[in-house]
């Protein structure tokens, strides 16, 4: 992290977990993830977001991401409160380069636990993709997240619990 | 179920969402090149704030000085020009002035005639009054 060349670098090798991790903040809403993930990146290249070591840098990069999101989220409910028309809504999870009837099978799948997911309450969502979409801690994801590793194990073992009987629903 | 397979489970279906999502990233140079110009406008844009808001505070400092300043250099009005303005009188009030007027204005006498009838004022009247 000692030269923005190498900052840049980390920040690039982590983009696809860190989009990842914006959909996930964002409700699964394609063009707020990306927008957020620009932001995100317009704030490091202000020096609004500094890495200071104390966490690991996946860590600090997710906690900047989940407030980016959350602050997001405020100012678009002020929009639609003013009556403000939001952006396209969510875009369609098909990727750029394959064949929209394949991706369309492979992303059945996705796609359902995706809705399942958008079910459970935030906090048990947010630590239940850290751990194991990203494969991170339960306290690396109470750091992100902002709580307290009991806290996190909680929201962990209930977010588990509730995602199983909500995958076997039809 | 086993802890260890609930586990695995979940897993499984996180490592499935996350192949289908990892695809449809958007390149890291797209996203990263869009913050930099973005960066570059606020920089624009902050800058012409700060110089927006200097000029919005000159003007507020500029405007009770130079005000106080024309109200210090106001001319004075001298007591002859006072009294002149006092003294005014319209250069067309002769215009509202009927023929006949004075006749209006005096009071007949018994006893004069007609011919005689002059045209008195009171001033005239009781000087004549007093001799």
């Amino acid at each position: 992290m000692e030269t923005p060349d190498l900052f840049r670098l980390h920040l690039e090798a982590n983009h696809p977990a860190s989009f990842a991790w914006a959909l996930s903040c964002c409700g699964y809403n394609h063009m707020e993830a990306e927008d957020v993930l620009q932001t995100v990146y317009l704030k490091v290249l202000e020096g609004r977001a500094v890495y200071n070591g104390r966490a690991a840098f996946r860590t600090w990069l997710f906690a900047v991401i989940r407030n980016t999101a959350a602050s997001q989220r405020r100012w678009n409910a002020f929009r639609r409160l003013r009556l403000v028309p939001l952006d396209k809504g969510a875009r369609d999870c098909v990727s750029r380069s394959e064949d929209p009837a394949e991706a369309a099978d492979r992303n059945e799948g996705a796609a359902r636990l995706r809705q399942r997911l958008q079910l459970l309450p935030r906090r048990q969502r947010e630590v239940l993709h850290l751990v194991f979409y990203q494969d991170l801690t339960v306290a690396d994801a109470a750091r992100v997240v902002g709580v307290s590793v009991g806290s996190a194990r909680t929201h962990y073992e209930r977010g588990k619990t509730r995602l199983r009987q909500l995958m076997e629903m039809k | 179920m086993n802890e260890d397979r609930e586990r695995e489970e979940i897993a499984g279906w996180f490592r499935h969402l996350r192949q289908t999502e990892e695809r449809d990233a958007p390149p890291f140079d797209e996203v990263w090149e869009a913050a930099r110009s973005r960066a570059t406008e606020s920089r624009s844009r902050r800058l012409y704030y700060r110089v927006a808001a200097a000029a919005a505070l000159l003007a507020l400092l500029a405007v009770p000085a130079l005000w106080r300043q024309r109200r210090r250099q106001a001319p004075e009005v001298t007591a002859a020009q006072i009294a002149s303005i006092s003294q005014w009188k319209s250069p067309t009030a002769f215009l509202i002035e009927t023929p006949g007027q004075e006749l209006l204005k005096t009071v007949p006498r018994i006893g004069d005639g007609f011919m005689d009838m002059r045209t008195l004022n009171r001033e005239e009247t009781s000087e004549e009054k007093r001799r």
